[in-house]
């Protein structure tokens, strides 16, 4: 039998090691400090990847926020202009309006970079990335008083990206948010006014001394307010017009006592002429019982007229010199220029003032004998300002002494109702309407079609017409789409509380602002709300860009000492809602302008192209050399809902706030 | 049968040897008992910190051994709200309390440092 030899000593040896082994590990470790430095590790780990995860869809959430906030058409509608990109955020933030939308649920985001961010940690890593938003309150609470209405998707959303990693089992939640307003940069019912006036100043308004030549000798210029689209006489299809009143940016002019626009002949010089200004001469037969009936060479005519002093004078035969008034015209030409007519709708107690000159015509000799204007008095005596006695005499015995006869006849300064100007751009095929003079909207000849009513301005519960007087207690506005915008009286319109509710940003000083505006390249450049706690001096260029725009909200004084350039599609505003906004530069302002509880100060020549509003306007005397200029910018207009949709903007803090769940 | 003797020899001194080790070890372990414990409190201690300050908005010292870190949490309604936080080294240095809203969680490393003091400082 073979003997089995040297087992037992290895196997005891084996044994003893082991057993060494084991105390010594024991001496030195512990198992449970392996278990959790391992799951420190994994937790830092995942940690780190779900801040990748935050970090790179904040990235995209950003670019997706600014994409929103591009105002301009081509960018519309927003998902399916996005870039590939960004549409699966968009989707995931927009309703079907295209707005920022809040829901119970939240809505996972999917990106490349979350896959790449995986794959560079542990196999075993996963990461998820939500977006979430909720509503908090509406910016602007519903108010029981008479004023704007406020837009209830104006609203404070929490926007919050949630991401959750595991690695190796270890869990790690990370949260960003940030508290957003969604708001419109629109300056409400005032965006559809290119000039809106709550009262009249202490100065009148009607104070032009103008002249039918030498512009150089004017001493003030006239604000020219356009207000859209340019349409002379006769030149707009009927079909077409009450659409095209309907985009115009309207005019209103506030307070009791009605408001006079004369109409002036701007120095000759068209550019500073009042608008839709008839002056062509029109001749009629003279009929019985009037004398010079029997003379066929002889004619009646009348030709309308701009207001000049010197229609009193020698050189236009005194015709007008018997008028009380100085024949003095407005400091503010609404419907644009002579060259450059804008029609629009006036809204308010407002007459337009003119002169219309009449008298006799030889059609031999083509010689004129205008007929002065006069007193009942004057008439029977042979003392006709213009004329010799004879000549007095003569025409006297013409109307057989009866002065009603000859005052149908007389020159004239003639006042109708404002928006009745608006008649003479409308293309009538037929006489009488394509050749009256003045024809009082009230008393149209029959048959005659004038444009549609309004569908977005009522007045006293009543649809507004283009060519009538717009003035009552009760204005309501709407949208095209139907929303009620505005319900009250326009001229006690003046608490601008809403627009602070939509500031985002807010400053104690100017100096804050400036700093919180300025670019790397030191352009201040805005693209928010913001509210300054104080006067605001605007010294040094403002630029808006794309995907910019925005309000400038101060609760003082406002000065404008220098230039503010934005793209048309987006529309700057500045508010002082308390105090004066101080206009001192002729460079362009590119901005709606609102001062409901103080003036607007005109102290130079001015070029706004945006919305002028204010308590009152108050302009210095300027002389002819400059230009003083508003015009209107269609996309502030808020009764259109294209262009109102197009400006909801989502401002937000740059930087979120991340925390570990 | 010499090797027998042999193996039982080493047997034998293998049984004193970890009698020995065991009983040194014993002797020990109640030291690493202790490193087990305060691994344990530093460990979660630090994991509420860190959560704390990576959530912070901001941090101040109210004196020489308490800090206040105003962090971000989610309240009932899961909507972010910030908590005041306050940690505070007891002034033995044994203890470090964490206190919001009036609950207080005190980690108490007494037990476990031999006498010696905790360095427990926040930079913020």
């Amino acid at each position: 039998m073979k003997r089995r030899r040297g087992f037992v000593l290895p196997a005891v040896l084996m044994l003893v090691s082991v057993l060494l082994l084991f105390a010594a590990v024991r001496h030195y470790f512990s198992r449970n400090q392996l278990i959790q430095a391992s799951h420190d590790a994994n937790y830092e780990k995942s940690f780190h990847l779900a801040i990748g995860g935050v970090e790179s869809a904040d990235n995209l959430f950003m670019k997706a926020v600014a994409f929103f906030n591009d105002g301009r058409p081509e960018t519309l509608p927003k998902i399916a202009k996005a870039p590939p990109e960004l549409a699966p955020i968009l989707k995931a933030l927009l309703n079907a309006e295209g707005l920022p939308y809040a829901r119970k649920e939240r809505i996972p985001i999917d990106s490349s970079m979350f896959g790449h961010l995986q794959s560079s940690w542990e196999k075993f890593a996963t990461l998820k990335v939500e977006i979430e938003l909720r509503d908090i309150e509406p910016l602007v609470a519903q108010s029981p008083f008479a004023g704007p209405i406020p837009d209830p998707r104006e609203n404070r959303i929490l926007m919050m990206l949630h991401a959750e990693a595991v690695v190796n089992g270890a869990v790690a939640r990370v949260c960003r948010y940030r508290e957003a307003k969604l708001v419109n940069i629109l300056p409400s019912i005032l965006g559809k006014f290119v000039l809106y006036l709550r009262q009249q100043g202490s100065a009148s308004n009607n104070s032009f001394e103008d002249r039918f030549s030498r512009p150089d000798l004017l001493k003030d210029t006239p604000l020219m307010v356009f207000s859209g689209k340019s349409s002379g006489l006769s030149s707009l299809n009927l079909d077409a017009a009450a659409e095209f009143f309907e985009k115009q940016g309207w005019v209103f002019l506030g307070g009791d006592a009605p408001w006079v626009i004369g109409s002036g002949p701007g120095g000759g010089n068209a550019n500073y002429a009042s608008a839709l200004q008839k002056n062509d001469l029109q001749t009629f037969a003279i009929q019985p019982p009037d004398e010079f009936s029997s003379l066929n060479f002889l004619t009646y005519y009348s030709q309308p007229e701009y207001l000049s002093g010197e229609l009193k004078g020698l050189s236009y035969n005194k015709v007008l010199q018997g008028i009380n008034d100085e024949l003095f015209s407005s400091r503010i030409r609404i419907s644009g220029s002579g060259n450059k007519p804008t029609p629009t709708n006036v809204v308010g107690n407002v007459v337009a003032k003119s002169a219309l000159i009449q008298g006799l015509k030889n059609t031999q000799t083509g010689l004129y004998a205008p007929y002065p204007f006069l007193q009942e008095s004057q008439f029977h005596g042979s003392s006709w300002p213009g004329m010799s006695s004879e000549a007095a005499n003569t025409m006297e015995e013409n109307f057989g002494g009866v002065f009603q006869r000859y005052k149908s006849r007389m020159s004239v300064v003639l006042e109708e109702r404002y928006n009745a100007i608006n008649l003479r751009t409308l293309n009538f095929p037929a006489p009488p309407m394509n050749s009256a003079i003045m024809v009082d909207p009230r008393n149209l000849p029959a048959g005659t079609k004038v444009p549609d009513l309004s569908k977005r301005l009522h007045v006293d519960n009543n649809p507004a017409s283009f060519v009538d007087a717009n003035s009552g207690n009760l204005y309501q506005l709407f949208a095209d789409d139907g929303r009620k915008l505005f319900e009250g009286n326009l001229s006690g319109f003046e608490d601008l509380s809403h627009f602070v509710s939509k500031a985002v940003l807010s400053f104690d000083k100017q100096s804050e602002f400036y700093k919180s505006i300025e670019t790397e390249q030191k352009e201040h450049l805005l693209n928010n709300i913001y509210l300054i706690k104080g006067d605001l001096l605007v010294d040094r260029p403002l630029k808006s860009a794309d995907g910019c725009g925005g309000m400038i909200i101060a609760n003082g004084d406002i000065t404008i000492q220098n230039e503010i350039i934005a793209p048309d599609q987006e529309p700057v505003v500045l508010i002082s809602t308390a105090g004066n906004i101080r206009i001192a530069t002729s460079s362009r302002i590119q901005a709606g302008l609102i001062a409901l509880k103080g003036q607007i100060q005109a102290e130079s020549a001015i070029n706004v192209e945006g919305v002028v509003s204010a308590k009152e306007l108050s302009m210095a005397k300027l002389s002819s050399s400059g230009l003083r200029q508003l015009s209107y910018n269609v996309n502030f207009d808020v009764t259109d809902s294209a262009t109102y949709m197009r400006a909801f903007r989502l401002f937000m803090p740059k930087d979120g706030i991340t925390f570990v769940k | 049968m010499v090797e027998i003797v042999i193996s039982l020899a080493l047997v034998c001194g293998a049984v004193i040897l970890w009698t020995y080790i065991l009983s040194v070890s014993r002797d020990k372990s109640n030291t690493l008992d202790n490193d087990q414990v305060f691994s344990s409190l530093r460990a979660s201690l630090l994991h509420n910190l860190k959560s704390d300050m990576r959530s912070s908005i901001a941090i101040k010292p109210l004196s020489e051994n308490s800090w206040e870190i105003e962090t971000v949490k989610l309240d009932d309604s899961a909507t972010p709200s910030v908590k005041k936080v306050i940690y505070e080294l007891a002034a033995d240095g044994k203890k470090v309390s964490m206190s919001v809203d009036g609950r207080v969680k005190t980690y108490d490393f007494s037990k476990v440092l031999d006498g010696k003091r905790l360095n427990f400082k926040i930079w913020p």
